[in-house]
C-alpha cells in the first residue's frame, strides 16, 4: 500500500514541440481507486508510464510513501501494470503468464501455481490456464493480464484502459469486479480511461486531464457538479453542457442573468450565503438541471421555441431557442413536445456553474465577491 | 471427392487453370516462351547432369561412355571426399553458430535507441555488400604475416610473441576462412533479426520489466522465445551460403595449405570438374551437396514450424 505522488513532474518527448506532461503535482491517495480521465493525447498514459518507470521524467520527482523513486528502475518499483493491449507473453500459457512475476522472485513452482490457482479462481479463468494467449478470447486475455498484476500483491496498481477493448456487457461486469478486487486488496489503484462512465463507476477520485495538464482532481460527483473550469464542464456529461455569457443582477427579490440579445433568465431568489460574482460571467448549466414544460399557462421561467427533441433513457430532452441562445433541457415527465412548440424553461441558481469568461476558471459563489 | 471436383481434376493441366476454354490457345501461346526457357535452362541441365553421373565424360570433351553407378561408388573409396565432407562440417558448424550469435547480439544493440543509430545501421551492411574478391584481397593484406596490419599490432600489444600464421597453418587456415566468411555474412543475419525485433511489441518488454525481469531475463523469457522462428530462418540462410562457400577458398588459399586443408565439398566438386576435368564425378559431388542442402532445409523448416505451433 502506498501513497503515490508526482512532485512538479514534467515530461517532454524528443522531437515533440509541446510537453506531453506540463509541470504537474498530484497525489494519488493510499488505498484509493483513482481514475485519470481525459481525451486522447491528454498525457494520462504518460503519467502511468512515468509511475511504472518505463519512461523517465524530464524534471521533477516521483515519490511512493514519501520515498523518492524517480531513479528506481521499473523492476524494483513494486508496481503492477495492466496494459490496454494486455501485453501477455505469447510463448507462455496463461498459467505461466500469471506465474511469471513470481517465477522472477524465485518462488518454487508448486507455490507459484498454488497462488496462480487462487487468483484464477478469483477471476473465473481456472479452465483457461493451460492455453496460450492466442487461444484466449479478449475477455480472457484481459483477465490473465489482471491476474498477472494481482498475483504479485503490489503496492500500486496501474491500469491503462484495460477494459476498453471489451464489449459493453463485459465492461460493466469487469468494472464491478475491479471494484471488488480493489476492496479486497486495498492497494492504490490508478486507472487511466477516456470513458467517464468508467471513471464515475469505479473511481473514488477522478483526475481530469487535457493537453498535458490536470484540470481537476476530486470525487466523481464533484467533477460533475462543480467542474473546475470550462473544459471539465464540457468534457463530462452525456449531453453537452449549456453555456451562456452574461451578467448577474438582483431585483424584485430574484436573481436575473442578463445575456446577449436581451436575454433575461429569472433564476429565482438568492439563497442565503450565496454571493453573486460581479461583472460578466460564463454560465454553464447541465441539461438535466433545466426543466422544460409546455408553456400553456403563466409561471416563472423563460419561454423558448423547441427546435429538436431527443431521448436519452430514461429521460427526454429538447433543444430550444431562446432568442439567439440555443439551450438543451430535460422535458418534465408527462409533457409531450414537438419541434415548433413553445416551452417554459426553468433554471435553478444552485445548479448553475459560473466561470470567468477570460480564464474559464470556476468562480465560487460562496467565496466570490469583494475579497 | 465429389463429382464436380473429380470433373475439375480430370482433363489437361491447361483446362484446370482458371482460364476460359476459348482463351486456352492464347494461354498456351503466352506461356510457351517461358516454358521453353525453363526447359532449356533448368530441366534439360538437370536431366543432363543426372545422366552425367552415370557416364564417364571429360570436361575437355571426347568419347562418352556409360559406367552405371561407378561414379557414385567412388564416393565410398575416395578419402578426399571424406575429408572434404568433414571439412564442410568444420566450416558450416562454427560459421552458423558465430553468424547467428554475433548477428543476434548486433541486432539487439542496434535495436536500442542511441544517437547515430541510423548511420551505424546503414554501415552494418558494408561487409555484406562488398564483392567476395574484394573481401579476399582486403583480408590478405590485413592478415599477411609480414606486411599485414594485424600481426604487428598483436605483437606490439604483447598478445602474441610472433606473427600468427593466418594462411599457413593446418587446420588454422580453415578457421581464418570461417572468420572472414562470418565477417562478410553476419550483417544479413543481423538485419533479419533487426527486422524481426521491430515486431516484438515494446509493451510486452515493458510488462516483463514491470513484472521484475532484469535485462537478461527479459531476453531469456521474452525476446529469445519470440525470435526462435527467426533463428531457424537465419540458420537455414547461413547454412546455405556456407555450404556453398567457394569464392573465399578460391581467392585466398586455392584449397591449401598442406593436403587440401581448406577444401569443402563444393570446392572439391569444382576442382574435380574443371581442373581434373572429370565432369562425371564432379556432378556426383555437386549432387551430394544438393542432397545435404535439401535434407537440412526440410529438417530446419519442419523444426521451425513445429516450434511455432507448440
Amino acid at each position: 500500500m502506498a501513497e503515490v505522488r508526482l512532485d512538479r513532474v514534467v515530461k517532454r518527448y524528443r522531437g515533440l514541440a509541446h510537453e506531453a506532461l506540463q509541470e504537474t503535482s498530484v497525489t494519488f491517495k493510499d488505498g484509493l481507486f483513482t481514475c485519470i480521465l481525459g481525451p486522447s493525447g491528454s498525457g494520462k498514459t504518460t503519467i502511468l508510464k512515468l509511475l511504472a518507470g518505463i519512461e523517465e521524467v524530464s524534471s521533477g520527482r516521483i515519490r511512493f510513501d514519501g520515498v523518492d523513486v524517480t531513479n528506481v528502475t521499473p523492476e524494483r518499483r513494486d508496481v503492477a501494470m495492466v496494459f490496454q493491449s494486455y501485453a501477455l507473453y505469447p510463448n507462455m500459457t496463461a498459467r505461466d503468464n500469471i506465474a511469471f512475476p513470481l517465477q522472477l522472485r524465485g518462488l518454487p513452482r508448486a507455490e507459484r501455481y498454488r497462488r496462480v490457482d487462487e487468483v484464477a479462481a478469483m477471476l473465473g479463468i481456472g479452465p483457461t490456464l493451460a492455453r496460450h494467449p492466442r487461444q484466449l478470447s479478449g475477455g480472457e486475455r484481459q483477465r490473465v493480464a489482471l491476474g498477472r498484476a494481482i498475483v504479485r500483491d503490489p503496492k500500486v496498481f496501474l491500469l491503462d484502459e484495460p477494459i476498453s477493448n471489451l464489449d459493453a456487457n463485459l465492461r460493466m461486469q469487469t468494472r464491478e469486479e475491479l471494484k471488488r478486487i480493489h476492496a479486497d486488496l486495498k492497494a492504490t489503484f490508478i486507472y487511466v480511461t477516456h470513458d467517464q462512465d468508467d471513471a464515475s463507476a469505479m473511481g473514488d477520485e477522478v483526475v481530469v486531464m487535457a493537453a498535458g495538464r490536470i484540470h481537476q482532481a476530486d470525487t466523481p460527483t464533484a467533477v460533475y457538479w462543480q467542474p473546475a473550469d470550462r473544459f471539465v464542464a464540457s468534457f463530462l456529461g452525456r449531453l453537452p453542457m449549456n453555456f451562456v455569457t452574461g451578467t448577474l443582477g438582483e431585483g424584485d427579490g430574484s436573481v436575473v442573468l442578463e445575456g446577449p440579445d436581451g436575454l433575461a433568465l429569472d433564476l429565482g431568489p438568492r439563497p442565503d450565503g450565496v454571493r453573486l460574482p460581479p461583472g460578466r460571467v460564463l454560465v454553464g448549466i447541465r441539461p438535466e438541471s433545466v426543466q422544460a414544460a409546455r408553456a400553456d399557462g403563466p409561471g416563472p421561467g423563460v419561454i423558448g421555441t423547441v427546435t429538436l427533441t431527443e431521448v436519452v433513457p430514461p429521460d427526454r430532452y429538447l433543444t430550444a431557442a431562446v432568442g439567439s441562445w440555443s439551450v438543451r433541457a430535460r422535458v418534465v415527465d408527462g409533457d409531450e413536445v414537438q419541434p415548433g412548440d413553445q416551452v417554459r424553461l426553468r433554471f435553478g441558481l444552485r445548479s448553475l456553474n459560473f466561470f470567468d469568461p477570460e480564464s474559464e476558471q470556476r468562480l465560487d459563489m460562496s467565496s466570490a465577491g469583494p475579497s | 471427392m465429389s463429382g464436380a471436383e473429380a470433373a475439375v481434376r480430370r482433363g489437361t493441366w491447361l483446362s484446370r487453370l482458371p482460364i476460359r476454354r476459348e482463351n486456352q490457345a492464347y494461354a498456351a501461346l503466352f506461356l510457351g516462351p517461358t516454358f521453353l526457357l525453363v526447359l532449356a535452362l533448368i530441366i534439360y541441365p538437370l536431366v543432363f547432369s543426372v545422366s552425367l553421373t552415370f557416364s564417364r565424360v571429360s570436361t575437355l570433351g571426347g568419347e562418352r561412355s556409360w559406367v552405371g553407378f561407378d561414379n557414385w561408388a567412388r564416393l565410398f573409396r575416395d578419402p578426399l571426399f571424406a575429408q572434404s565432407l568433414g571439412q564442410t562440417v568444420m566450416y558450416v558448424v562454427p560459421a552458423c553458430i558465430l553468424a547467428v550469435v554475433i548477428g543476434l547480439a548486433v541486432a539487439l544493440v542496434l535495436n536500442q535507441d542511441f544517437p547515430g543509430r541510423l548511420l551505424v545501421r546503414a554501415s552494418l551492411l558494408i561487409p555484406w555488400a562488398l564483392p567476395p574478391v574484394v573481401v579476399a584481397a582486403m583480408f590478405q593484406w590485413f592478415l599477411d604475416g609480414r606486411r599485414g596490419l594485424l600481426a604487428p599490432w598483436l605483437v606490439q600489444l604483447g598478445l602474441v610473441d610472433k606473427a600468427p600464421a593466418f594462411f599457413t597453418g593446418v587446420p588454422g587456415t580453415l578457421y581464418t576462412l570461417v572468420g572472414i566468411h562470418v565477417w562478410k555474412t553476419f550483417p544479413l543475419i543481423a538485419l533479419i533479426f533487426l527486422v524481426s525485433l521491430q515486431y516484438l511489441p515494446r509493451e510486452t518488454i515493458h510488462a516483463a520489466q514491470i513484472d521484475g525481469a532484469n535485462a537478461w531475463r527479459r531476453f531469456r523469457y521474452v525476446t529469445l522465445p519470440f525470435l526462435l522462428p527467426t533463428i531457424g530462418v537465419a540458420l537455414i540462410i547461413q547454412l546455405l551460403v556456407t555450404i556453398q562457400l567457394f569464392d573465399l577458398i578460391f581467392a585466398l588459399t586455392g584449397g591449401g595449405p598442406g593436403a587440401y586443408s581448406t577444401y569443402n565439398l563444393y570446392f572439391y566438386a569444382f576442382k574435380t570438374s574443371f581442373e581434373h576435368t572429370n565432369l562425371s564425378y564432379g556432378a556426383v559431388l555437386a549432387y551430394v551437396v544438393t542432397a545435404i542442402i535439401v535434407v537440412l532445409g526440410v529438417v530446419l523448416t519442419r523444426g521451425g514450424r513445429s516450434l511455432r505451433l507448440s
